[in-house]
């Protein structure tokens, strides 16, 4: 007689066992298994809400990628994509870039937790995620890297994270310590409780909308269907961070306040430049500071208070960096795109006065950059890229890896500090902190310019972009207008740009 | 160090919105730091007629050297133009 699928499920997916010639501490070691360890006594109750089996994971998978392919044989053809507008392209260049080798470091992180979770349901809910995230390097690479005979920057989709750009950089040191270095533990609440549950499990739903919005159906589709999985797995950080919470509540505590701060500066470069910046403004709907008050700060306050835990320390200065920080690394980008895969906009007049009311607080400080920057375009005419170009080094934060552009224009937030005989410097005060809590981590990496002085990577911008960040003229970003802009005859305020 | 030994500072101008690396000198004179530090954000801040230099709220004379000015390398300094 058949078993009914209750009857058998928890056999399959709860499977744990009593050791009778091995310690429980050999099988699940500290440093891999994580902390605080605890006998499976204490984790025996874990456990999360699909309740799904192999082969009912198997059966949904299919039809997804089923749906997907279809998709991409209606709507998913160079012709589908040729008629979006160029900023559009970029940002599905830049997340095409940053997501699938990302999500295959994710595959390594979960067959660790696959292995060394604390329970039998842990770790087959982790199986299945490592399969989600072979999905989510497989689906980006089929769609969007296939475009790459007809725009070479498509190239990146693969090649991103095998350069040393300063974008790989950043990407790495977030993506290696996230999912390649961090026990079960941490992952769990690393990256399925905060970056997915907090951020990106949203982010999918709001880029899909956006993506139907400008009608992009083969990018709203892929961003839909990833989301489906990541809503799934993403349930393991719940389970892990309340038994955490329960044993070693200070730790959930740290967790939670490192990997949110980190998350948020990954995060504010690839969903605030898209949003705010390189969807058309007919199809903006909401900005990246709306955007993210209503879907991630209220959910995930109000997530942290289920837990008892409390806002992260810095919780105000994050919030003020709404206002600032992804425009200070938009105008930076843009000012230095040839360092870049993609090409940046620069917005026109009705673009910066929709960004003016989006941003009243803010925006007075950033409008006399945009407006220089149009003065320098008329100036020079269409196609001389190098005038609106930095051709100075920039600085590079000792934690993030992204550029030091914290803070307000008024007052960047950058500060130096010395440690072991080294001279570090840090975007922001959490960045700082965050170092000098764990340096163990942190302290061997290299930022760009320490790579410079090091004489490990040319000083001369052209020829550490070309030799050192492996981007050609054809490839690098430029302006996707080339500064024919309509707009900039018309508007221009006639001041010198010497 | 020798008075000719590039020396980098990371430079912030107000207004702008990054920290850049500028090679400077030690015989270079502040005045020299300032219009170097201006040239090298031009492209996003209009540079000022007059500018002044701040190695945290210690306000530099532009008269006098890098190395008379106390900056070590991969030190901060703060410019804040001021328009004519």
């Amino acid at each position: 007689m058949l078993l009914k699928r209750h009857e058998w499920l928890d056999l399959a997916r709860k499977l744990d066992w009593s050791y009778s010639y091995v310690q429980e501490q050999s099988v699940f070691p500290e440093a891999i298994s994580g902390r605080p360890w605890l006998e499976h006594a204490a984790w025996e109750d874990w456990d999360e809400p699909y309740r799904t089996s192999f082969s009912e994971y198997v059966s949904a998978q299919h039809e997804k990628e089923a749906s997907i392919v279809a998709v991409r044989d209606a709507v998913g053809r160079v012709g589908d994509f040729a008629r979006h507008e160029r900023a559009w392209l970029s940002a599905l260049k830049l997340h095409a870039a940053t997501l699938p080798l990302a999500e295959f470091a994710a595959v390594v992180g979960n067959l660790r937790a696959a292995r060394f979770g604390r329970d039998g349901a842990w770790r087959t809910m982790a199986a299945l995620g490592a399969l989600d995230e072979l999905r989510h390097t497989q689906i980006p690479l089929a769609v969007l890297h296939d475009l790459v005979a007809w725009d070479p920057q498509f190239d990146w989709t693969h090649r991103l994270l095998h350069t040393d750009g300063w974008v790989a950089i950043a990407a790495r040191h977030f993506v290696d310590e996230l999912l390649l270095g961090s026990n079960p533990v941490e992952f769990a609440v690393a990256t399925n409780f905060v970056f997915e549950t907090g951020f990106t499990n949203l982010q999918f739903v709001g880029l899909s909308a956006v993506a139907h919005a400008v009608g992009d159906r083969m990018f709203e589709k892929m961003v839909q269907s990833i989301q489906t999985d990541e809503a799934r797995h993403a349930q393991i950080g719940g389970p892990v961070l309340k038994k955490l919470c329960e044993h070693d509540r200070d730790y959930a505590q740290f967790l939670i306040d490192k990997w949110f701060w980190r998350s948020f500066h990954f995060f504010a470069v690839v969903t605030g430049f898209a949003m705010d910046y390189l969807t058309p403004l007919a199809q903006r709907k909401h900005s990246f500071r709306e955007f993210m008050q209503e879907w991630v700060l209220e959910h995930f306050e109000g997530t942290l208070r289920e837990y008892g835990l409390a806002r992260p320390w810095y919780w105000d200065e994050f919030v003020r960096s709404l206002d600032y920080y992804h425009h200070q690394a938009y105008a930076s980008a843009y000012t230095y795109r040839a360092t870049l895969w993609f090409d940046l906009a620069l917005p026109g007049p009705e673009e910066r006065a929709w960004l003016a009311a989006k941003y009243p607080e803010s925006w007075p400080d950033f409008a006399p950059v945009w407006e220089r920057l149009s003065e320098r375009w008329e100036a020079a005419g269409p196609d001389v890229e190098w005038f609106t170009h930095g051709v100075t080094p920039i600085g590079f934060c000792s934690l993030c890896q992204f550029p030091l552009c914290a803070g307000t224009p008024r007052e960047n937030s950058a500060r130096v500090v010395e440690r072991d005989g080294r001279r570090l410097v840090f975007c922001s005060e959490p960045c700082e902190r965050l170092f000098e809590r764990e340096p163990e981590r942190y302290a061997a990496h290299e930022t760009v310019v320490e790579r410079i002085l090091a004489g490990k990577a040319p000083a001369n911008l052209i020829a550490l972009v070309r030799d050192y960040f492996g981007l050609s003229e054809t490839v690098w970003g430029k302006d996707t207008a080339s500064g024919r802009y309509g707009w900039l005859a018309r508007t221009s305020t006639k001041g010198s740009a010497e | 160090m020798t008075n000719d030994t590039l020396m980098p500072l990371y430079g912030f101008v107000r207004g702008d919105m990054l920290g850049v690396v500028v090679l400077v000198r030690a015989s270079d004179s502040v005045g020299t730091l300032i219009d170097t530090l201006q040239q090298a954000t031009a492209v996003r801040v209009k540079p000022g007629a007059r500018a002044r230099l701040f190695a945290g709220k210690r306000e530099l004379d532009r008269a006098s050297t890098v190395a008379a000015a106390g900056l070590t390398a991969l030190e901060r300094v703060d410019l804040v133009p001021e328009a004519g």
